[in-house]
């Protein structure tokens, strides 16, 4: 029985070490991190979805070849679900320059939405994320995909290679790197940039207070 | 297997040390707060850096906080019985300590070009663990640590 003492001990021992950092740390008057704001506007050609005149506008900055974007996927689209009628959500690409096949997801989504259908190809691109992430012809899969949701596939193909598709996913970028975007996914809620909310109900806090703030 | 006290002492204190700063970094990572920086410059990038969270959503931190107390748990099992399979465990595992200090050091210097000086504590505690342990492993004569079927060796 007593050489579960020292067990104890060690238990004792980290668990107060858990305890007095959380109780100093809270108690050290410290701001957060201020919140950095910036004067973000819709543009004519975002890829938009909810009401133009909703209180809140989501904007987010995202890879498709991102693992931690495709994570934070199921979860805009419950936030937004909830709030559909209070939230204008944005989408805008910032492929990062390791995932190989980040800017053709983004093209491909791009050409999809000339079509009308920007967001059901991205949401399946997300879904499917891990089937294409390190293939060596995403191309193909991602035709696939568009037959399911019945785009035009040569149009696609064609609109892939567009300078309008493409000069849109450069833009996103370019807006992307003047709001501070070092990482994805970053959002940003009526103009301030987020730090990433922790899970849904954490993300729920974030907007039910900007609603209560710009009321 | 002999382990010397001194060996012990200091690895549990440096394992120590180690387990709070990493249980700070993940503190305040959850509170949504920045460490303040006195001696580096660059805390607040590093820790709200991409590289900080793994899978985007586990902050690093809590990893080295979980690694520090294995290793806490295997000292104290060392203290217990002076096993030598489990001393060489442990010396297997002050590795992933090591390998982490150099990973998370490189993306400081090359990569975000900033520095976080509990980061940089960590990486020295565990480079630290990492040698006190090989420099052990170094000193044991290799009959104590392999089970010997000659006993007239020793």
């Amino acid at each position: 029985m007593y050489k579960a003492i020292p067990w104890i001990v060690f238990v004792v021992v980290v668990v107060a070490v858990v305890g007095g950092v959380v109780y100093m740390a809270k108690q050290s008057p410290r701001e957060p991190r201020a919140e950095e704001t910036y004067p973000i506007t819709v543009a004519a050609d975002d890829w938009v979805v909810g009401p133009a005149d909703a209180p809140l506008t989501l904007v987010e900055y995202s890879d498709f070849q991102c693992p931690a974007c495709a994570s934070y996927h199921p979860l805009v689209k419950q936030v937004l679900a909830e709030f559909a009628s209070s939230t204008r959500f944005v989408y805008r690409n910032y492929p990062l320059a390791q995932h190989k096949n980040a800017k053709i997801a983004a093209y491909m989504a791009g050409a999809a939405g000339l079509q009308g259908k920007f967001f059901a190809m991205h949401d399946l691109i997300f879904q499917k994320q891990t089937e294409w992430s390190e293939s060596s012809t995403p191309e193909t899969l991602f035709l696939q995909y568009a037959q399911t949701i019945g785009l035009d596939l040569n149009k696609l193909k064609a609109d892939l290679t567009s300078p309008v598709v493409q000069q849109k996913v450069d833009g996103d970028v370019k807006s992307g790197n003047s709001y501070g975007v070092n990482s994805t996914p970053s959002f940003y809620l009526n103009g301030k940039k987020l730090q990433n909310p922790a899970g849904y109900e954490a993300f729920k806090a974030l907007l039910i207070a900007e609603l209560v703030r710009a009321r | 297997m002999k382990i010397p006290t001194w060996f012990l002492g200091s690895s549990a204190v440096l394992a120590l040390i180690g387990f709070i700063d990493a249980t700070y970094l993940t503190v305040e990572h959850y509170l949504g707060l920045v460490p303040p920086c006195t001696i580096t410059q660059g805390c607040e990038q590093v820790t709200t850096s991409s590289y900080s969270l793994l899978f985007g959503i586990i902050p690093v931190a809590l990893l080295g906080a979980l690694f520090y107390v294995g290793a806490l748990a295997l000292l104290l099992w060392l203290w217990d019985r002076r096993d030598p399979l489990l001393f060489k465990l442990y010396a297997r595992y002050t590795w992933l300590g090591l390998l982490a200090a150099i990973y998370f050091t490189s993306i400081q210097a090359f990569i975000l070009k900033a520095y976080c000086q509990y980061c940089l504590l960590s990486a020295l505690t565990s480079t630290i663990l990492f040698l006190l342990a090989q420099y052990l492993v170094y000193r044991t004569p290799k009959q104590h640590v392999e089970i010997s079927a000659d006993s007239t060796t020793t």
